[in-house]
């Protein structure tokens, strides 16, 4: 699964997630995507499973790209522990995504079967998403 | 080839985030028009009319601006187009004033024809590399789209920029040896007991390395423990 190989924290805070997308907001690299319509944070897991989703529909054709990466460490205190002692240790990583932003592409299909192929991968994600197409806007 | 169409536009004396947003509710879209030998005007366009332009002449249509009626508009095409990614409302254009009689350089898109024989046998994938050349031509000649037959290639075929051909005058100014197309094979799909096995053997998430703080944040953790 997707997570970064060196880093400078090993903890982060959690932040906030206000506003939309500030970049990767077009179909940049194929002729379809799939657009984050809600902010939320996006686990390496389910980027994984939404890539298998997305690859299982899609049979021998296409090419996907992912254009979101986990790069954010949440942790977690382990259980039936006594609140104080410092913040938890690292337990997974996710991708920060705001609306907007475009998370998959794919290439070399045809439109039915990529927004078909979106519409799977949509499901294992715990946001609101729709499929784009290169050059809407 | 480029198609000729007008639009009216009112001055705006008003610049800025707030008087823009204004604007926005009222069914009008801020612009600009800038160019050799003018002053940039900021100005603002109907909505309705520039969406029925540019779906009725194209993006690379030449525009004839009238900045408050005046009766000699400004020649222009549309430079940059500004949308909100999630509604798609064009937030701002700008107009880059040009002269009828001068070569300049736009942005075409390319656009495949056809299935290519790769794909229909052998199951290939049809990738575009290149979704738009630059190409040098009068205003009048700006071609909309660049087609390139496909039907033929096999996999392992690519068509670089030097293959493509345009109508006219025209030029491409893009480096010609840019691949545009390529018909690569199927992608083979793992096991899917594979990719099981393998989110099965992610299940104890391994820390990544720490920069330079690793050995002290270490140090720390011993302490704590």
């Amino acid at each position: 699964m997707l997570m970064p190989k060196r880093v400078k924290w090993r903890k982060q805070q959690r932040g906030r997630m206000r506003g939309g997308a500030k970049g990767g907001s077009s179909v940049a690299f194929g002729e379809y995507g799939l657009q984050a319509l809600e902010p939320g944070w996006i686990t390496s897991r389910q980027i994984e499973a939404a890539r298998i989703a997305i690859t299982r529909s899609l049979g021998r054709g296409g090419k996907v790209w992912i254009r979101i990466f986990p790069d954010k460490p949440v942790t977690i205190k382990p259980a039936e522990t006594r609140m104080g002692k410092g913040k938890g240790s690292p337990e997974y990583w996710v991708s920060v995504i705001k609306p907007g932003r475009i998370m998959f592409e794919i290439e070399g299909v045809e439109r039915e079967s990529a927004a078909r192929a979106i519409q799977l991968a949509g499901r294992k994600l715990p946001i609101k998403i729709r499929f784009v197409e290169r050059g809407a806007f | 080839m480029s198609e000729t169409a007008v639009l009216k536009a009112a001055e705006r004396t008003d610049a800025g985030k707030g008087p823009s947003r204004r604007l926005r509710g009222t069914g009008r879209i801020p612009a600009v028009v800038y160019g050799p030998e003018i002053q940039p005007v900021n100005c603002s366009i109907d909505q309705r009319e520039f969406s029925a332009v540019v779906s009725e002449h194209g993006r690379n249509a030449i525009i004839t601006l009238n900045v408050d009626g005046g009766a000699d508009g400004h020649s222009t095409i549309i430079k940059e187009v500004q949308h909100n990614p999630l509604s798609g409302q064009v937030l701002h254009v700008d107009f880059h004033r040009i002269s009828l009689t001068e070569r300049l350089v736009v942005e075409v898109p390319v656009r495949s024809e056809g299935t290519p024989l790769g794909v229909r046998n052998d199951g290939g994938i049809l990738e575009q590399l290149l979704h738009t050349v630059e190409v040098e031509s009068l205003p009048t000649e700006i071609p909309d789209e660049i087609f390139f037959d496909v039907n033929e290639m096999v996999i392992g075929d690519s068509v670089h920029v030097s293959d493509l051909v345009v109508a006219g005058q025209a030029e491409i100014v893009t480096e010609g040896d840019r691949s545009v197309f390529v018909l690569v094979p199927p992608t083979v799909r793992q096991e899917d007991e594979e990719e099981v096995e393998e989110l099965e053997e992610d299940e104890e998430m391994q820390e990544p390395e720490v920069i330079e703080r690793g050995k002290r944040e270490d140090e720390e953790d011993e302490e704590e423990a």
